[in-house]
Formats: C-alpha cells, structure tokens, sequence
C-alpha cells in the first residue's frame, strides 16, 4: 500500500495505479472510495486510467 | 395490597412532541410508546430502579438512590442522543412515595412529574433534594434552572439541569470534561456501558441479548485476583496467580472458561457478580484475594453461582508459600469438582505438574506474564514492557534452569520485540533457543506449543508449522478464544480468509467483550470490504471502551473506506471527541496509512495545526514521526512550502535512525521510503520503498 503512495508522490503515476489495482484485486485495506477521497491522491485522480480502474472495480464490488 | 410508604429518588419521563404525533399519526405513535418502554425498562434495572407505571407516554421509575437515578437518567439522554424520533423529557425528585392498591402516587410523585417538563428535549431536570445529593460526585456537573412554582405545590421549588445529558447549558459549570466516561465516576460510566450493552446488544452483533450462562452451566469467568498485600508492588503477583489459575482452568475441557483479555477489564470494576455474568454470558464466577506477607501466603476464593448469586464453593488457603503452586492446582481441581466437570487423567496430569518448585523464580515468572500476556495487542509503547518482561523471564530461567513454562514466555516475548520492533537476527536466535529448551524440556507442554506457534508465525512465516503448533496447544487449552483468534490471524496471513474470519466469530461469541477478538474481526471485515459488519463491530467496541482513541480511529477509517463521506467521518470525530483528545483519534493506529494521520481530510474544518500544537505542548513526547508527517502535510496544504520541508526533514531523520540504527525491518524501510518521497527524493524512495516491501511480500503475508 505505502508503495503505492510513493509512486504517487514521486509523479510515477503508471507503477502507483498498477499497485492500486493489484490492492483494489485482493482483500485489502483501500477501496474505491477511499482512492476517490484521498487528497495525497489527487494528482492520480483526473487520469483516464484512474477513473477506469475505479469504474471496474465499483462495477466489480 | 396494603399502604406502604418509603423516600425514593422518583424519576418521571415524557416523550416530546408525543401528542402532536398522535393526532398525525396513531400508529406510529404506538410504536413509539412500545420503542421507549423496551428501551426504558432494561436500563433502568441496570440501575437498580423499578419501572413502576406507565401514564400515556410518561413512565414513572423509582430507585433507593438519586445518583442511581441520575445515571440512569444520564444514561437513557445519552443513549437517544442520535435517535431523531424518540426525544425525552425526565425530571427527578426525592421524596415521599405511596404504593397503595398496585398504585403509587405522594409528593414526590407530583413533584417528579411537574420538574420534567422544565427539562430541555433530551435533558434531565432534578429537584434540589437530588442536586445536594449528587452536586458533590466527581463528574457529575449541574446548572442552576432558577425557582418555578409548580402546579398544585405550595411552595417555589429550586431545578437544576444536568450537563453531560445534552440538557441545559453545558459550560456554565466549570467540570473537568464535558466527556461522560472520563468524567463521570468509574461506576456511572460502567453503568452506562452496561445499560447500552443490554438495549444495544440485539441489534449489533449477536441475535438476542446476551443471557445468563449463555456458555453453559459448566462455564466460568475468573475475576482479577484482588491484592491485599500492603506492598503495592505486589499487584503484579495477584495478576499473575489469576493467570495461572485461568490458564489451569483452561486446560479442563469440560469447563468453558473466559479469555484473560475479556475478564481483566473488571479489575476493580464496582460491577454486581450477576451483571458480570450477564455480560460473559457465564453460569459462574471465581473471585479472590490474595495477601502475602513474609514466607506466608493466604489466597481467599470463592466460585459463586450467578443464576442464584450462592456460594457453590469457597476456600481460604493459609499456607507457606512455598504451596503456592499446590494451591493453584488444588483451586482448578475443586472448581471443577464444584461445576461437576469431567477431569481427564491427563488433565490431572497437566494439572499436577508444578511450574517450578523454586518460589524466587516463579515470582519472577509471575511478573513476567502480569507485563506481557500471549496475544497482547501490541503497540509502539509496548516496547519497554516487553524488555521488562524479558529481564523477569530471563530472571526466573537463571534461577530455575527447568523451568518450562518460563522458557516457552521467553521466547514468546523475543519473537514479540522480533517481529514488531528489532527484527535482528540475534533477537531471533534468543527467541528460538528459550523455545528449543522449553521443547527439550516438556515437548508436550501447551504454553511451548503456543510459543512455537508464535515463532513460526511471526519469525519464520512459516503458516502450516504455526497452525499445527497452536492447534496442539488448542487440544490441551480448549474453548479459548486468544487462541481462536491467533489461529485466525495465522490464516489471515495465508490469505485464507473465510477460515480465518469464521475463528474471528467463533472468538467473538465465545468472549463477547473481548477488546482484542473484537478488534481482530473488526479489521477482517474492513479487509474484506463488509464495511457495515465491520462499523457494527466497531460501535460495539465504542460501548466497551469510549474513551479508547483507536476505537474512533478504524471507525474514521472504515467509514471513509466504506464511502469517502468526510461529513460522516467529521461526525464520527466528533462523537470520540467527547471522551478523548481529538489528536489522539488522528494519529492512532498502526496501519501505514494512519500513520500518515486523517489530517488530510479537512476534519476539523482547518483547525488542525493550532490541534497539533497544543497537543504537543500538552505531551512533548508526541513530537514523532506521525507528529512530523502530520504538520508537512498540513504546512503543505496551506500553502507554506518551506514550513513542510521543515517537518519532513524532521520525519526524514526519524525514519533514518529506523532504517540506520538497524532496529526496524520491512516497516521501517517503507516508512523511510514514505518520508523520502515526501521530501522530493525520488530514487532514494523507491529504494527504500521496494525493499520494505520486498522484505514482506505480499504473497508472503496477506496482511
């Protein structure tokens, strides 16, 4: 999860959302709705491939 | 029937705004009256009072003490405080009271039903009799509501409104806290637990409210040991001789027996054996003192039956103590004999064997395990406790080289300092020798399977090895639900999370107070994503320990995992803070991600910094990491860079002397990769990120 966070902070925004996806994947301590509210996420939060990943897994839930 | 008259504190309730809801609405108005009574009637017994009539949608109670009434009272206000249809009104007066021909009436009557209305819709107004009574009580405030001629009393009578009832106006009375169970006396508080416990309980997590000897007529709560010791040091002695008679106990199989977790919560608790009982949900309860003074040791205990509140067996010990460990066994043999429990040969066996026949270091063993106890919650606190606890262990090995038992905790308390605070491999191979020796010396013994369970789970990672271990312990230490939960947390670490969260329950129903289980099942469900079975939990967690941060905490958490609604988290910050600082709830919590606090959130309206600062002004020892991450981001937020990069330096160095001083494995290195990347090096922090994560893989631990 905190490496996540650190691909977030340091602008590798590809290698953060495929950690939150494997996270979003298997029973863990982040949901969809935190993603969405979390401002240390907010340079994630307007890219396409957030919003997508986002969609599929509140579709999913 | 005939006239019977007696003073009693009277307590007269009205539901507000009943009459209007009546001609809009007869049906749910009858509901209404039938939600207050079933809401009503359980507290108020909870507080020793009796529900004496009904008149329309009043209720008149009488109690033989106003500090009961005002409790219940209290507790009623703060129980509807959230509930937007049920609205109270209550008014308390001591006085004359007639019981004739099944009714009831007198001044004191009259006067309890003309004080309630000038109680505030949620609020509690009392006479002056009841204010001399209580204005006295630490924790229980009032504020003068002036004089009023009531109807059909001759003279002016004197109110005062309740603070801490949502009543009246709170602050006009300087109190300590506004916060009911820091402020109100430890028995009230308990009261008000209790009374939730007992309205709450049907619709939180178990289907019907819990009932007396719900576990059976062979079931059993071991009470904390009283210390009659004039030396206070000695505490740690009782605490330690009620371990070991729980844990022998335990080993009976035929016995159900309360988790030490659920049941040390009663130390010096002024609860009732049968209000225990009810909450356990246990036929029985053992209670005792113990009193040491030079060689001589008297262990007074009794095991009462708490369906008729009768003595089923009573004992006074007088001996040397060096009988000690013969007494403990005595008392195991005769409680079961009591409860006519089958006693296995082989569990006289477990049971007849001594600890140690050395008195010194089974002091020493007994201060051990009264500092660190198997499945303790550990936090970052904890650390010095557990070295104490090792210093003790390691005192009772060197002054009784066969002493078993006392190896298996060494062992336990290494893999403990192992696996949360120095992951070095010379704490491991401390760890693995007490266990190699207590194997060596009692490969049988459940407390060196318990501790073998605990290295494989947490040194090796080895998850079949640590099930096989605890499920050895668990043939010799049934029904106990600490071990229910470490097997379930062994089984959330594989990942297998059906299993594990069926244990979790089956820990829950077995020890329905348990602080631990609850939390553990708690944290499953969050995992899982059954965010509302885990709010659930979590408000039941709330009613045992409101004044507990990290109760707040996981709920803040669950809840902004569960939607993302920051007004809902707000509220629920709120709520915590009536019992406990607010900059406690932001940055409690292990999880790496409160690490970082709820600062972030805005929840509290931009008040933060000035929130951080007093806080440390308040405990200078709370400038740590969570102290320096919390104000860069906050600094940052407002605007101010160079601020930010200030305290993230100030974090930077922390995680540093994680990482370099070599204390702190896969924790430390993401910590350090976190506060890098917040500082702006970038490469350094993936670095250090990756190799944390490396270090505990996610396909090695699920959790």
């Amino acid at each position: 999860m905190v490496m996540a966070y650190i691909y977030t902070m340091v602008g590798e925004y590809d290698e953060a959302l495929d950690e939150f996806e494997l996270l979003l994947s298997i029973p863990c301590n982040t949901s969809t709705a935190w993603l969405k509210a979390d401002p240390l996420l907010e340079p994630l939060q307007e890219l396409p491939r957030f919003k997508t990943m986002i969609k599929r897994f509140e579709v999913s839930s | 029937m005939p006239t019977e008259r007696k003073l009693a504190a009277i307590m007269f309730t009205d539901i507000v705004g009943y009459t209007a809801l009546m001609s809009q609405d007869e049906q749910k108005a009858l509901e209404l009256l039938k939600t207050n009574r079933e809401l009503l009637k359980p507290i108020i017994k909870e507080f020793h009072g009796e529900w004496l009539k009904e008149m329309g949608d009043g209720s008149l109670s009488s109690f033989s003490s106003a500090i009961d009434a005002v409790g219940c009272a209290m507790a009623i206000q703060h129980i509807l405080r959230k509930n937007e249809e049920l609205k109270l009104r209550i008014g308390i007066h001591m006085g004359d009271i007639v019981f004739e021909r099944e009714d009831v009436f007198g001044d004191g009557v009259n006067i309890a039903s003309r004080i309630e209305p000038l109680a505030k819709p949620g609020g509690v107004c009392v006479s002056e009799q009841i204010y001399e009574t209580i204005r006295n009580k630490p924790g229980i405030a009032a504020t003068f509501g002036g004089e009023h001629t009531l109807k059909g009393i001759e003279q002016a009578v004197k109110v005062y409104h309740i603070a801490g009832a949502k009543a009246g106006p709170r602050r006009a009375v300087p109190v300590q806290s506004t916060s009911i169970a820091s402020a109100w006396p430890k028995w009230l508080a308990a009261g008000l637990l209790g009374a939730i416990l007992v309205w709450a309980g049907s619709s939180l997590i178990f289907t019907s409210r819990p009932a007396v000897a719900r576990l059976g007529p062979k079931s059993v709560a071991v009470l904390p040991f009283t210390s009659l010791s004039a030396n206070t040091e000695d505490e740690f002695f009782s605490d330690g001789i009620t371990d070991v008679i729980l844990t022998n106990l335990s080993k009976i199989k035929d016995l159900k027996v309360i988790s030490r977790t659920s049941t040390m919560q009663y130390k010096g608790t002024d609860k009732t054996i049968i209000q225990i009982a009810r909450e356990l949900g246990v036929a029985t309860i053992l209670e005792g003192s113990v009193q040491r003074a030079g060689g001589r040791i008297r262990i007074v205990s009794q095991l009462i039956d708490s369906r008729t509140d009768e003595h089923l067996w009573a004992e006074t010990f007088d001996r040397n103590i060096t009988d000690i460990f013969a007494i403990q066994t005595e008392i195991a043999e005769q409680i079961a004999a009591a409860l006519e429990a089958k006693l296995l040969r082989k569990e006289t066996d477990l049971l007849s064997q001594p600890l140690t026949d050395n008195v010194r270091a089974y002091e020493a063993y007994l201060k051990g395990i009264s500092l660190l106890a198997y499945g303790t919650n550990i936090s970052g606190a904890q650390r010095t406790l557990i070295e104490e606890a090792i210093g003790a262990f390691q005192m009772a090995v060197e002054i009784d080289p066969a002493f078993a038992t006392a190896y298996a905790r060494l062992s336990y308390a290494y893999t403990t300092k192992y696996f949360y605070f120095t992951p070095l491999p010379l704490t491991k191979e401390k760890a693995k020798a007490a266990l190699d020796r207590t194997l060596e010396l009692h490969p049988d013994l459940p407390e060196g399977q318990l501790a073998l369970g605990y290295y494989e789970n947490l040194v090796n990672m080895n998850y079949p090895g640590a099930l096989s271990a605890f499920a050895r312990a668990q043939a010799s230490i049934p029904n106990n639900s600490d071990i229910m939960t470490d097997v379930a947390l062994v089984q959330m670490r594989q990942g297998n999370w059906d299993e594990s969260l069926d244990n979790f329950k089956k820990a829950v129903e077995l020890d329905p107070r348990s602080l631990t289980a609850l939390d553990r099942l708690a944290t499953a469900y969050t995992y899982l994503r059954q965010y509302p079975e885990a709010a659930k939990i979590l408000e039941r967690q709330t009613a045992l320990a409101p004044s507990n941060p990290v109760v707040y905490t996981k709920r803040i958490l669950t809840s902004l995992l569960a939607d993302g609604d920051i007004e809902k988290a707000k509220k629920i910050l709120h709520e915590g803070t009536e019992y406990t600082a607010v900059s406690k709830i932001m940055t409690t919590g292990t999880e790496y991600i409160q690490t970082l606090g709820f600062w972030r959130f805005g929840l509290l309206n931009g008040r933060a910094i000035d929130t951080i600062k007093d806080n440390l002004s308040d405990n200078p020892k709370s400038a740590d990491l969570q102290h320096y991450f919390s104000l860069a981001q906050l600094h940052a937020m407002a605007n101010e860079p160079a601020r930010s990069a200030a305290y993230y330096d100030s974090a930077l160095s922390v995680t540093k002397d994680m990482v370099f001083g070599g204390l702190i494995g896969s924790y430390g290195h993401t910590l350090h990769g976190l506060a890098l990347a917040m500082a702006g090096e970038k490469e350094s922090a993936i670095e250090f990120g990756l190799t944390g994560k490396a270090l505990m893989p996610i396909s090695e631990c699920h959790w």
